[in-house]
């Protein structure tokens, strides 16, 4: 006689969870957001990430982009850049994807309580920051002045558009938005993302979350640093190509750290030295 | 023309200069605003102004020929446009085309040149404050360049 152990998934973290996509939008010509329909729910921290399994694919890392005020609906921000995206990509409506998760460090939402917060995304680096900001517009009275700087590479390329018109008309934010290159039907503002730095109002204390390509990234806190921020109030959030997603089998190390476990999200005081280190 | 008054002017280029040096641009120095549409300069021009400006957007552009109007980037409140009168053969390497109406203070290229060579401490004191100005554009060019959000696989 065989006896046969199911593992629950809510306790084996190797498990994944199947969840049929119930929405899906095209963002840009390569990127995308789909909705899952979790059962019974999925709790999440703003910043936090799943690993998704198309089955018989592979399984990739994707930070989560929904509202985590909806627990009843998990939306991630995908660009079809591999082959698990690739196949992502041409999911729809009805399929199941397989979810494990959420894992990694979040935002500090609860640190930057009381406190300005300026959010600085570029391109889909916005994705993560989108949960930062809507927890942030749902418990407003929790924060001082509240600025986010976006950055894309062209007008084509803007991720999340109807919903960054909507923010631009909260009177208690400014949004600043810029794209890398434009023709002259563009009416906004051209040039690197940086260069919006010095516009955002912020007062001592600030705290800074940035998430964009590394390179963005290392220019933003740089900015950010000549503002006089201290490296313990700037967040960043790191890449790294994930395997396990639990700490386990190291793909994802970067200096003495895991990505998936002590990152994503970190101070800039725990990781300014690691920038400029090429090997890393 | 020139107003011979900059007490209005908080302008980044000009913080902190003596009073002797800002009596100086001064006279060469007014206000202007420019409407939607209107170009404060054009490629290929005779460059003979510098613009401070305050408020509004400018976009700088440039003839791509058969690819349009090519827009390299824009500027606003607290940059400088038009650096081209310093340097032979004078003549501006991009439009300057107004996107929201610009409010700048207008320098006389010609005088401040003039100016410069007649007084050594001016004009080192004036290309410190251009070089800084350059060498943050020259950086965010580059990045621009990088194209950091394209897909390098």
């Amino acid at each position: 006689m065989y006896t046969v152990t199911i593992a629950e998934p809510r306790t084996d973290p190797m498990l994944t969870r199947p969840m049929v996509i119930s929405a899906r939008r095209e963002e840009t010509d390569d990127t995308f957001t789909i909705d899952l329909a979790p059962p019974g729910g999925f709790s999440f921290r703003p910043g936090e990430f799943t690993m998704l399994y198309v089955y018989g694919v592979g399984e990739v890392p994707i930070s989560i982009s929904g509202d985590p005020a909806h627990p009843e609906v998990l939306t991630h921000t995908i660009r079809a850049t591999g082959k698990v995206t690739e196949a992502l990509a041409r999911m729809r409506p009805g399929d199941t994807v397989g979810v494990r998760g959420p894992y990694g460090t979040g935002w500090p939402m609860e640190e930057a309580k009381g406190r300005d917060v300026i959010l600085v995304g570029g391109g889909i680096g916005l994705a993560p920051l989108r949960p930062a900001l809507t927890h942030i517009i749902e418990n407003r009275t929790d924060y001082g002045l509240v600025s986010m700087a976006i950055g894309f590479r062209s007008p084509q390329e803007m991720l999340f558009v109807e919903e960054i018109r909507e923010w631009r008309q909260h009177f208690d934010l400014d949004i600043e938005l810029t794209v890398d290159r434009a023709d002259d039907t563009w009416r906004g503002s051209v040039g690197v993302v940086t260069r919006l730095i010095p516009m955002l109002e912020a007062g001592d204390e600030c705290i800074a979350m940035v998430c964009g390509p590394g390179i963005m990234m290392t220019f933003t806190a740089r900015a950010l640093r000549d503002r006089d921020f201290a490296p313990e109030n700037i967040y960043v959030s790191l890449e790294r190509n994930m395997k396990c997603g639990i700490g386990l089998c190291g793909h994802c190390q970067y200096g003495p750290l895991f990505v998936c476990t002590d990152g994503p999200v970190k101070q800039l005081s725990e990781v300014e030295r690691l920038f400029g280190i090429r090997e890393v | 023309m020139p107003t011979g008054d900059l007490t209005y002017i908080d302008h980044p280029l000009l913080k902190g200069l003596s009073e002797e040096h800002m009596g100086k641009i001064a006279s060469c120095a007014w206000g202007d605003r420019f409407e939607e549409g209107e170009y404060l300069f054009r490629e290929g021009e005779i460059a003979n102004r510098c613009f401070l400006i305050s408020a509004g957007l400018l976009a700088l552009e440039l003839d791509g020929d058969q690819r349009g109007v090519i827009r390299t980037s824009t500027i606003g409140a607290g940059d400088v446009a038009g650096f081209s009168w310093l340097f032979p053969p004078h003549r501006y390497g991009e439009s300057g085309r107004v996107v929201e109406p610009i409010e700048a203070t207008v320098l006389d290229g010609d005088a401040l040149r003039q100016m410069k060579v007649e007084d050594h401490d001016f004009g080192y004191e004036l290309m410190m404050r251009i070089a800084s100005v350059m060498t943050v554009i020259l950086q965010n060019t580059r990045l621009q360049l990088l194209d950091v959000y394209g897909d390098h696989r």
